[in-house]
């Protein structure tokens, strides 16, 4: 079933929120390795070009996703889930998808201000315009919110990871994980 | 490109007996001595019109290498891996020598096709509009029997500065293969040339060692 039921996420909703994961994962990934790993000027410099499009790749999943989660509405919370775990699970859901989007915003402004030119490139060698021009203040602050925001970021899905275990093998008492993302 | 001017300082050092015999010669029978072994020293070259004489480049035995360093970036190294040189080596007066060598900005390489690409850019040394980087030699100068300064004119995105280049020279002078290696380093200014990008966190000052063995033209 594409669509979304009542109780249980329908194929798009799966597909797209593992398609979303892979790509985060990814991301965060090459931007780990970027920073700390023991490169070569050359691999670096490949490592920083990948990540920058892969970026847009992380917009356009994210974009996609979100106009379905408006479009399809996502199942009702199971049956006997305590109170207060639907608005926490929506908050941390919220939250994720801010985060992901502040990395996009970060990474494209931190890109478009550095002093030297250096644009992302797409498939097909399509360059990403800037959003403004060099402006090394505005690199600089961006890039810190890029740092703090991946750490933030790396937390809330350490969270949604270990509530979707918990709810997959820790059953609600009243009520089957039938609506859970992960495929069972 | 740098490097064949080095030939001069090459074989001012590795020939001392030329000179001494050209400087010595005052009286008649040492002036005989003198003509005699610039003959000889003419035909060997080869071009017995005149005391110049060409040394031919071999690539196999030449690289361009370049490093750069950057704040919270590794260093950068590479090598140009096209070039193209002449040597003349006038052998009485090594100040005539000339160098001329050309090197293809776009055979950039980094070990990394995408920054080799950014490199070939108008960012750095935009190759569709300065496909070559030339250096001429200008002067030479001795500064003991292995080492030589060498300063000449290079031009790089249309912009002709002169640098200097320390030269350690390896002669291999015996037998029928004759062979001049060299060892040049210098440092050039980027901004000199209007390579400005990314500075001040690319550093201005480009790394250059040029190595590179010679042979006689037959």
């Amino acid at each position: 079933m594409l669509r979304n039921t009542r109780e249980m996420w329908g194929g798009v909703a799966k597909i797209l929120h593992w398609s979303a994961a892979a790509v985060v994962f990814a991301m965060l990934g090459l931007g780990l390795t970027m920073v700390h790993g023991d490169l070569g000027a050359g691999a670096k410099f490949e490592v920083y070009q990948l990540h920058k499009s892969t970026g847009f790749l992380v917009l356009a999943v994210t974009l996609v996703r979100g106009l379905w989660r408006i479009a399809d509405p996502p199942p009702a919370p199971p049956a006997g889930i305590r109170p207060w775990e639907p608005p926490l699970a929506r908050a941390l859901h919220r939250g994720l998808y801010i985060l992901i989007l502040s990395m996009i915003a970060s990474g494209w402004i931190m890109v478009s201000a550095s002093p030297l030119p250096l644009p992302a490139h797409l498939p097909g060698g399509f360059a990403v315009p800037n959003l403004t021009g060099p402006n090394a203040l505005l690199e600089a602050r961006t890039k810190f919110v890029h740092e703090v925001v991946s750490k933030l970021l790396i937390a809330a899905i350490g969270l949604h990871v270990a509530a979707a275990l918990k709810h997959h093998f820790a059953p609600i008492r009243h009520g089957p994980p039938a609506h859970a993302a992960i495929p069972s | 490109m740098l490097p064949i001017t080095i030939f001069g300082g090459a074989l001012l050092i590795a020939t001392p007996g030329i000179f001494s015999c050209r400087d010595a010669g005052v009286a008649g029978p040492m002036r005989k001595g003198a003509s005699f072994t610039r003959a000889l020293l003419a035909l060997i070259a080869a071009t017995a019109a005149q005391a110049r004489s060409s040394w031919k480049i071999d690539p196999s035995q030449t690289h361009v290498r370049f490093w750069v360093d950057a704040i919270g970036w590794p260093r950068t190294a590479g090598e140009f891996k096209s070039f193209e040189g002449r040597i003349d080596i006038d052998f009485d007066r090594p100040s005539r020598s000339r160098a001329d060598f050309r090197v293809a900005a776009k055979s950039v390489d980094v070990d990394s096709a995408t920054m080799d690409d950014y490199l070939r850019s108008e960012v750095f040394f935009n190759v569709a509009r300065f496909p070559d980087m030339r250096f001429v030699s200008t002067s030479v100068e001795k500064r003991d029997e292995h080492r030589a300064r060498v300063t000449g004119d290079l031009t790089m995105l249309g912009v002709t500065r002169p640098i200097g280049l320390d030269v350690e020279v390896a002669r291999k002078l015996a037998g029928t293969n004759k062979r001049v290696g060299f060892k040049a380093t210098g440092v050039i200014n980027r901004l000199d040339f209007g390579m400005n990008s990314g500075y001040p966190l690319i550093s201005d000052a480009i790394h250059l060692t040029v190595t590179t063995e010679a042979s006689a033209e037959p």
